[in-house]
């Protein structure tokens, strides 16, 4: 396990929301169903939650904890590689949206990583506050999955 | 085994020293009785310390509503606090913004009582109430829909405007869960709640709602939402949904053209397939009644096989583009449906001269 600091983390879960938001551009684009267009559509621009975190946290603050070491594990190799993972064309949204959640759970188990080190207060609450986030995001992409409307 | 055997005993003596913790926390640390002021001493309650505010609050019969049962996944049970709430935790901060906490905004789920507390929550919270019913009737709309009717026992009469939600308590094995239905009966009728519930696979609220029979007894706390209906008659009134997001705008449709007959009413419902179709012959039996009531529905999937359909197809944002005209008319819209149609939607009503106040949408 390597150790980095809270920022370079943060910079890697910032270009994973990245490639995440291309991925579903992507999708957008290639899709021949226009259920799954409208949904991957939205997926892509509402794909924000680090910056919404960090916007609410007061920016000195950031300042003091960016540089703060922690220690730091890549996540599973299927979540560096899903944007090469091929979906077809016809992919449904159900299958999508299993992907999306598969994908959320990557972030989730980044961010769990440094909760579950002895980090300062304010590092662990910003990484609670994210996975909050994500988990929220997550129910959401449950409920669209069962409203069964794409 | 040989690194089997250090993970299991490792993880075991963290579950234990977490259990040990709880208990001393329980045993040990006594807040004793605290005071929990509502409103500025509009309703004073003496509650145990050591509690969260939200169970607190429900048994002082003091209902905000929580459809994670208290888990703080849907930010939906917010209360102001004014004293006494200690630190906002990063479990709270996702649902709240800057602003929300700065003016003492919390969720009931989160906060401990520890001390005295006062909070502040709308009036209309006051006045929800814990109802006792039977189930009358639960009906099956399609393969995984069906539409439950429960005659209220007690108390005996419900007040609820169209587009107004109850929670329904569901036993699950660590406690009973509350989840989230709006009322599909109109709200002229007062001794029944009507719901429309769709199975969730794995879903514990409504694998129990499906599983209901009559004679059933159930429990729920309601009414609750601030979906407002304009009640001048010169309005027009444009309901929206699609998927499972039908309850809300069949109790609306229902309650507009029975009271007002004259006004002007839309239904615009989308499905995917001929399979998904509920309501559609009652709402047709409606339009030939009223003149004034249009409804469309559409559907997304390409037919298949045998499927016979002469209605729209597509999804149902491109139906109301092609039926609903630019128009200077009072109008307002409610829509009810997954994110992403009601983004879609709204791109199209305002299109169409809605203002954003005019439309209301259902919190998903």
């Amino acid at each position: 396990m390597a150790v980095t600091t809270v920022a370079c983390v943060l910079r890697r879960a910032a270009d994973f929301e990245c490639i995440l938001m291309d991925y579903y551009l992507g999708l957008a684009e290639q899709t021949t169903r226009e259920g799954v267009r409208l949904l991957t559509d939205y997926m892509a621009r509402h794909r924000r939650r680090l910056t919404e975190a960090l916007e609410r946290f007061p920016a000195g603050e950031y300042k003091r904890i960016s540089v703060l070491p922690i220690r730091y594990e890549p996540v599973a190799a299927e979540c560096d590689h899903f944007s090469s993972r091929p979906l077809p064309r016809d992919a449904t949204a159900a299958e999508v949206l299993d992907i999306a959640i598969e994908l959320d759970e990557c972030l989730i188990s980044l961010y769990r990583q440094v909760i579950e080190q002895d980090v300062d207060p304010e590092v662990k609450d910003l990484f609670e506050s994210l996975v909050h986030r994500e988990e929220r995001d997550e129910i959401q992409l449950k409920k669209i999955k069962a409203m069964n409307y794409f | 085994m040989a690194l089997l055997l250090p993970i299991l005993v490792f993880g075991g003596l963290l579950v234990g020293l977490t259990i040990a913790l709880s208990l001393a926390e329980r045993v040990l640390i006594n807040y004793g009785v605290c005071k929990l002021d509502v409103n500025n001493g509009d309703r004073e309650f003496e509650v145990d310390g050591g509690q969260t505010l939200l169970s607190a609050l429900n048994e002082s019969k003091v209902f905000i509503p929580s459809a994670c049962g208290g888990r703080g996944s849907c930010g939906h049970c917010t209360v102001t606090v004014l004293s006494g709430g200690g630190p906002v935790l990063p479990t709270e901060t996702p649902f709240l913004t800057r602003v929300e906490v700065r003016q003492g905004v919390r969720l009931a789920c989160q906060v401990k009582i520890r001390e005295d507390i006062r909070i502040k929550v709308p009036e209309e919270i006051l006045n929800v109430k814990m109802f006792a019913a039977t189930v009358s009737a639960n009906h099956r709309l399609t393969h995984d829909l069906v539409e439950t009717h429960m005659r209220l026992d007690e108390p005996t009469e419900i007040e609820a405007r169209p587009g107004q939600y109850v929670q329904l308590q569901a036993p699950a094995p660590e406690g009973p869960v509350y989840r989230a239905y709006s009322i599909s009966s109109p709200a002229s009728v007062k001794d029944e709640v009507e719901l429309v519930v769709r199975l969730v696979p794995g879903g514990i609220a409504s694998t129990y709602i499906h599983g209901l029979e009559e004679g059933d007894q159930v429990i729920f706390t309601g009414p609750y939402g601030d979906f407002r209906m304009n009640e001048e008659p010169d309005v027009d009134i444009v309901c929206i949904g699609g998927g499972s997001g039908m309850a809300p705008l069949k109790n609306l449709v229902h309650t507009v053209t029975a009271r007002w007959p004259e006004r002007k009413c839309w239904l615009f419902f989308g499905c995917r397939t001929t399979q998904d179709i509920f309501y559609l012959d009652e709402f047709r039996e409606l339009e030939k009644k009223n003149p004034n009531f249009h409804v469309v529905y559409a559907l997304s999937d390409p037919l298949e096989g045998e499927e016979k359909w002469e209605g729209e197809t597509g999804f149902i944002h491109l139906s109301v583009d092609k039926h609903l005209d630019v128009s200077d008319r009072k109008r307002q819209a409610f829509l009810c449906g997954p994110p992403p149609m009601v983004e879609a939607v709204m791109k199209v009503l305002e299109g169409k001269g809605f203002k954003p106040e005019d439309i209301y949408y259902d919190e998903f």
